[in-house]
């Protein structure tokens, strides 16, 4: 069985070949900073003391509340 | 109509009565070989007081019915229908704790008393009492009861010596309990109490019969069978056994509901030693706030009557389910003499995600498994940990917290601003923590962080040390009034910090 054609790609203008050749080589350059910026070990050392405090706030409008007590929810 | 010997002492005179009644018992020991029976008699009579051997006895007045036959060596008295005795006062104040019984009614109908002054023994094992009684009182004090009128049905059969009454015991408040007292010719006393407690409504009856019922304990569902005996030897020193057979029982008890707790609870008092066995309980759930369930437990306690807390634990099995992980305490006997014993509870695989989740503060996430190890002593004080310890387990996990509450607990200087910045999206590998909680409810972990964020330097491995005290009781208080335990728990927290004038509007 013959293997389908594959659609013939368009030629390039020799301009836009003429930049890919030009780009290739600052592509690769750009790359070797990114390498150089990873991490750097030593870690961020942060001490803390942390207390937590809860503030209950109870405060009910005594209508809604006699409702509640003496209706229920439903 | 009464035939021969009819008697009628309320126009006679009480005194001919008395008279009647001595004769009855003094004149077979002089005089030999003769009989009579009066077939039956009705007598009103005031009976004298008696203060004897602990016992104190006021006011009775008799109103009987009885039939009598004597002969030279027994006398049998038949109480007819409508026999009763009515007591003003009765008293036991020999023991530590007195009873106390105002208005006694007893009725004596269809029970028959024979007095066998033929033959030898003391008077208590010549008197024999076989029969029906009811016993009313408008009113019976013990320290251990709330005072209330209560009612005594059943049978009474055997010497004085050596009597067994058995019967139903009703409180006025609703209680019902099968009564059996056997008394021993060696002068000790065996009671033995059976009671079914059924549902919210037997709860409610046994909170209002027992004096030391908890306030804030209540049973809304499940039954329980209890059983109780209690018995006095010859030197008077009380033993006490006591078995709770449970079923799905739910309830609440101060802020923490309980539901579906089953099983067998058996305790005892002997030699002032107290003994409680735990076999196959378990507990559906238990919630103060963040709930605990599938709770397994089978073990004993033993510890001196005089100091409850120091006794020795064995654990057969204690385990429960905790934040999609586990709590565990290993088979063995802790000793927890003087408070300083401690009880190793495991902590295995437990979710910081689901920890975060059910934390009182919108926004927090996280995921990692916990496990470690909390050394829980427990004293008259309270509940208390010292060096416990938990670790994060491999590979770690991720945490994630929200910036405006740490800004707002950290403030804002340059190294807070980095930690508020890791900590948005922070990927640890290693979460340690000691774990230390005092009596007042002062939890302190000292907390070590090792991990990164990776949009933060480039990833820039952060550690953070945390010293972080947290309030518990505060932070379940938080949750109970949020909803998360039930209705009733956030409506008892509501009330409480009304009566105590905490709150107040923000």
């Amino acid at each position: 069985m013959r293997k389908p054609l594959r659609p013939r790609r368009p030629e390039r203008a020799p301009l836009a070949r003429t930049l890919m050749i030009a780009m290739l080589p600052l592509a690769l350059a750009a790359c070797t900073p990114t390498v150089q910026m990873a991490a750097p070990k030593e870690p961020i050392t942060v001490n803390l003391n942390v207390k937590i405090q809860h503030e209950i706030y109870v405060k009910v409008d005594k209508e809604v509340d006699d409702l509640f007590s003496e209706q229920g929810l439903f | 109509m009464p035939s021969k010997g009819f008697l009628q002492p309320e126009s006679t005179g009480r005194g001919l009565l008395w008279f009647g009644g001595l004769t009855l018992l003094a004149w077979p020991m002089a005089v030999a070989g003769w009989s009579f029976a009066i077939e039956q008699g009705s007598m009103g009579m005031a009976l004298p007081d008696i203060q004897s051997g602990g016992w104190e006895v006021t006011g009775s007045q008799a109103d009987i019915r009885p039939s009598v036959t004597a002969n030279s060596d027994s006398a049998t008295i038949e109480f007819a229908p409508s026999s009763l005795i009515v007591t003003d006062y009765l008293a036991y104040t020999g023991a530590e704790q007195p009873l106390k019984l105002n208005t006694l009614r007893t009725d004596l109908s269809n029970s028959t008393v024979t007095f066998d002054y033929g033959a030898s023994g003391s008077w208590a094992q010549r008197i024999a009492i076989d029969g029906d009684i009811a016993v009313a009182a408008t009113r019976v004090e013990h320290p251990i009861l709330v005072p209330q009128a209560w009612n005594f049905e059943g049978r009474a059969a055997g010497r004085l010596a050596d009597l067994r009454v058995q019967g139903t015991l009703v409180s006025a408040s609703g209680l019902t309990a099968d009564l059996d007292i056997q008394l021993d010719p060696d002068g000790g006393v065996s009671v033995a109490i059976e009671s079914v407690i059924d549902g919210k409504q037997g709860g409610r009856a046994l909170a209002d019969t027992l004096a030391g019922w908890p306030d804030l304990l209540t049973v809304d569902s499940g039954n329980a069978r209890l059983s109780m005996e209690f018995s006095t030897g010859e030197g008077g020193e009380l033993e006490a056994r006591g078995n709770a057979q449970l079923q799905d029982v739910g309830g609440v008890f101060n802020r923490t509901a309980v539901s579906g707790l089953t099983g067998r609870v058996r305790g005892s008092l002997e030699n002032s030693q107290m003994t409680a066995s735990f076999r196959d309980m378990t507990v559906g759930e238990i919630n103060p706030g963040i709930p605990v369930s599938s709770v397994r437990l089978s073990g004993d306690y033993n510890a001196p009557v005089t100091e409850l807390l120091a006794g020795s634990l064995e654990v057969q099995q204690a385990r429960a389910r905790f934040l999609e992980g586990a709590l565990r305490i290993p088979p063995g006997v802790y000793r927890l003499e003087g408070g300083s014993g401690r009880i190793p509870v495991e902590v295995e695989d437990i979710s910081l995600g689901r920890l975060m989740a059910v934390y009182p503060a919108e926004g927090l996430s996280g995921s990692g498994l916990l496990r470690g190890r909390i050394p829980l002593g427990i004293s008259s004080d309270g509940v208390q940990v010292s060096k416990g310890s938990v670790s994060a387990i491999d590979p770690g996990g991720r945490l994630q917290l929200p910036a405006d509450k740490l800004q707002a607990m950290l403030g804002g200087n340059q190294a807070m601003d980095v930690v508020v910045q890791a900590l948005q999206n922070f990927h640890y590998s290693v979460l340690n923590s000691t774990i230390d909680y005092d009596e007042q409810g002062k939890l302190t972990l000292g907390l070590r962080l090792e991990g990164k964020n990776p949009e933060l330097r480039g990833g820039q491995p952060v550690v953070l040390n945390v010293n972080l005290e947290e309030d518990i009781p505060a932070l379940l208080t938080s949750l109970q009034l949020s909803g998360r335990v039930n209705e009733a728990v956030t409506k008892r927290v509501r009330e409480l910090l009304q009566e105590s004038g905490e709150e107040t509007a923000p």
